[in-house]
């Protein structure tokens, strides 16, 4: 069972500073909503392909792409019904409802090509470095860690009670709710007992203790770290005088 | 100069608060509501610096408890009523935060405890701790992961390995921070016959490293590597000495709930005594012993058996041509064909990720193949609905924990059945007789939570009784039981099989599948490589050994002196038997 999307090997785009990474997924956030011509925003689907084949990360990006496809669509039917409240009407809303379903997309893609190439610690490392407290990042990183073992071990137990005749789909509300008592009680029991044992564990390996933490990944910009950093900068800076020119924008006045 | 000692527990007294085990739900700051029987009770040793110190004993006897006071986790973060003292190199231990250099320590259901998204992340955690170098931690990480035979797999994941992988990193991840002593509890439980040899390899480099060790476990193999062996009974030391002197007394052992090493049996029972219990040396006494009795060879030949086949629709469980997996991944099962007869009790062994498992829940329709079929009593699979295969095929999974959640043991076992609409005496009648035979009855009204595990796997067992189904599937039902607790339910099972059920046993104690199943099916890479009478699955060592299945220690005597035997006192029978005597 895993719930980590990152995909070992050593590629350039992998051993990126994860400060730079996290950095230019803001910028690829930040540039993204400046434009609305579904069109222009084919480009960066394009971009994205590169980057990840680049990463050696192509076929999950593929099975992203169909899955982001879910979530465009539905802003794709949402945000012309928004509009049309509002009192716009005709052709162009469901272009930019469009444009709006791609540019999410983008934007969750090009999160999930950070996780796909990122371990959890690097990412963390990083919030660590931008200043975020150690208390915190741990927790936050205990979070990503528990939850496999928590899904696994509900796994067992929804198997263990279907197997005794356990059923969701009938009776009314109270009766469905009364029905989850035989899967909570015996996940909660094992989780609590495993989460003393952990804390046990982490405490017998030093966790907590007086030293000055020292973390195994240390960050340090490379020259090829910089290089990608100004290039999400240009990029950025590039964006904005596109946009100030009108490209990649619908003649359609959203306000 | 006398090596010094590393580990000495003086008078060491513990008692848990009240109705909490080890693994009960107390933690610091418990109220000091003290059980009356102290889980440990005046621990007298001492353990020089550089030995291999086995620790073993019944459930129930403290094993959990001394691994603990090992490292501090008793008394400091565990709190009860202690008594005496834990000293490590001479200094009474502190808190474990502060022992961490010092002692290394492996918990029971180590596999929640790996934290990390890639093996060499786990093993530096502990040197993030500690704040050392960077550099020094890439240097550690390499060593230790070659120390324990994981050199290269640095950025993998560890959810990806398997069992003794995991364990093994486990390891690493304890020792990285170089302690003088490390403590162990357990490590073999629920590991394949490959992933224990490879751990006990692993322990072996350790020690001769000069790292001092405390291994608590039930394997023979494992007391066998030790060079002291400490017994415990009822939370007192109730023997320590050499490993050998114990495993060649086997009345000893059972007196003191030791494990038996079989070998050591069949030696007593031909009143031989061999130089050392290995099955080398036993097997060189015995035939040295034999040569001077003149009739040894004619009965070297005992009868084939055939599978217990009794009357009843055949073909009670088959698969046929069975292609599977599990979602989004590749096959773990191609194409495998087999058919269990009504009555029949069928052992299948194979390593982990063999498909055994697999395999069988496709009976229960928890799992659907990708080609080929399933069927249960004539009929495939996918047109019972869930809870109509219950009623023929029912399942005990390895861990009760995962379905125990009522209030009484009555509750618990009735559950079952009111989801199949039996209510009032039905009711009653089918959970008295569940209870009965698992040796529960009469205490339906107690909490499920408070029985001991051996207890709660017979409660699980009810549970599908039940049901009163034709066929029973136990996936590892011996594992975490001690060695009399595991020969009672496999006794258990045998006498359910008398009775007439037909009995499918997944398990990786190849004693068990030797003493109890009368065919036995060996899975290798989702394909069975054996499947035959139990005598000649175990015969074929020319097989089992490519897959790492040895045969169980008995066995293994019996074919190094060419006689058919599955168990110690079968093989004990038949030589006394050909020597005349």
């Amino acid at each position: 069972m895993r719930l980590s999307l990152y995909r070992p090997s050593g590629t350039a785009f992998h051993r990126l500073d994860p400060r730079v990474k996290l950095l230019a997924l803001a910028v690829w956030c930040a540039a993204l909503l400046l434009f609305s011509d579904p069109a222009f925003l084919l480009w960066p689907f394009l971009g994205l392909a590169v980057i990840a084949a680049a990463a050696r990360v192509l076929k999950a990006y593929l099975v992203g792409v169909f899955l982001v496809i879910v979530v465009g669509g539905l802003a794709f039917l949402l945000w012309p019904l928004f509009l049309t409240l509002r009192g716009q009407g005709g052709a162009m809303i469901w272009l930019f409802g469009l444009g709006m379903g791609m540019r999410l997309s983008e934007i969750l893609l090009g999160g999930m090509i950070l996780l796909l190439t990122t371990r959890t610690e690097e990412i963390l490392a990083a919030f660590s470095r931008l200043g975020m407290p150690y208390p915190a990042v741990f927790s936050l990183g205990l979070t990503f860690r528990l939850v496999p073992a928590l899904l696994a071990n509900a796994r067992n137990v929804v198997e263990a009670q279907r197997l005794r005749g356990l059923r969701f789909d009938e009776g009314g509300l109270i009766t469905r709710t009364r029905r989850y008592i035989p899967l909570l009680v015996p996940i909660l029991a094992t989780s609590l007992r495993s989460a003393h044992r952990m804390s046990w564990a982490l405490e017998a390996k030093g966790f907590g203790s007086t030293h000055a933490r020292s973390p195994y990944l240390v960050l340090a910009m490379r020259l090829i770290d910089w290089v990608v950093l100004v290039i999400s900068l240009a990029v950025l800076a590039a964006a904005v005088v596109a946009r100030l020119k009108g490209v990649g924008v619908l003649p359609f006045n959203q306000a | 100069m006398p090596s010094a000692v590393r580990l000495e527990f003086r008078g060491f007294t513990f008692a848990y608060p009240d109705h909490r085990g080890p693994g009960g739900e107390s933690g610091a700051g418990s109220p000091p509501l003290v059980s009356q029987t102290p889980a440990l009770d005046g621990i007298d040793f001492s353990l020089p610096a550089g030995r291999l110190a086995a620790v073993v004993g019944p459930n129930g006897a403290g094993k959990s408890t001394l691994a603990m006071a090992a490292n501090g986790t008793i008394p400091h973060l565990l709190r009860g009523a202690s008594r005496g003292e834990v000293l490590i190199n001479g200094r009474p231990v502190r808190p474990p935060r502060e022992m961490a250099r010092e002692v290394g320590v492996v918990f029971q259901d180590f596999e929640s405890h790996l934290v990390s998204s890639t093996v060499e992340l786990e093993v530096a955690f502990p040197l993030e701790n500690l704040g050392l170098p960077a550099d020094e931690q890439k240097k550690r990480v390499m060593e230790t992961l070659a120390l324990v035979g994981l050199a290269g797999f640095g950025e993998r994941v560890p959810a990806e390995l398997s069992g003794g992988e995991k364990q093994r990193l486990a390891i690493a991840a304890a020792v990285a921070l170089a302690p003088d002593l490390l403590v162990l509890d357990e490590p073999l439980t629920d590991l394949d016959p490959l992933g224990k040899t490879q751990v006990l390899e692993a322990v072996a480099r350790l020690r001769d490293r000069g790292m001092t060790i405390v291994l608590v476990e039930h394997e023979p193999a494992a007391i066998l590597a030790a060079d002291i062996l400490l017994v415990l009974d009822h939370g007192r030391l109730a023997w320590q000495g050499p490993p050998a002197e114990m495993l060649m007394d086997p009345g000893r052992c059972g007196k003191l709930g030791v494990p038996v090493w079989p070998p050591s049996h069949v030696a007593r029972s031909l009143g031989v005594t061999p130089r050392s219990p290995s099955i080398e040396d036993i097997a060189l006494c015995i035939n040295q012993s034999l040569i001077h009795s003149p009739v040894q060879l004619a009965t070297r030949n005992s009868k084939l058996e055939t599978p217990n086949i009794k009357a009843g629709i055949s073909n009670l469980v088959e698969f046929r041509n069975l292609t599977s997996g599990y979602p989004g991944g590749p096959d773990v099962l191609h194409e495998v064909s087999l058919s269990i007869n009504a009555g029949e009790c069928v052992a299948l062994l194979g390593q982990n990720g063999s498909g055994k498992t697999t395999l069988a829940k496709h009976a229960t329709g928890l799992l659907r193949p990708r080609a080929g079929a399933a069927l249960v009593a004539g009929r495939p699979v996918r047109e019972y609905r869930i809870g109509e295969l219950s009623r023929i095929v029912g399942y005990v999974f390895q861990n009760p924990d995962h379905q125990i959640f009522s209030e009484t043991v009555y509750d618990e076992v009735a559950f079952g059945v009111r989801n199949l609409s039996i209510k009032g005496d039905e009711e009653r009648d089918r959970v008295a007789t569940a209870l009965a035979a698992v040796d529960l009855a009469g205490r339906e009204k107690e909490d499920p939570f408070s029985l001991t595990k051996g207890e709660r796997q017979k409660l699980a067992v009810a549970s599908m009784l039940a049901y009163r189904p034709r066929a029973v599937i136990f996936d590892e039902p011996t594992t975490g039981l001690d060695a009399s607790e595991a020969g009672r339910m496999m006794d258990f099972i045998k006498g359910l099989n008398a009775d007439g059920m037909t009995v499918i046993l997944i398990t990786h104690a190849m004693w068990a599948a030797a003493e109890y199943a009368a065919r036995v099916v060996v899975l290798s890479a989702g394909r069975i490589a054996l499947d035959g009478p139990v005598r000649d699955v175990f015969a074929r060592e020319d097989i089992l050994a490519p897959l790492s299945l040895g045969p169980p220690p008995a066995v293994a005597l019996a074919n190094r002196l060419g006689v058919s035997a599955l168990s110690a006192s079968e093989l004990a029978g038949a030589l006394l038997k050909g020597a005349g005597r």
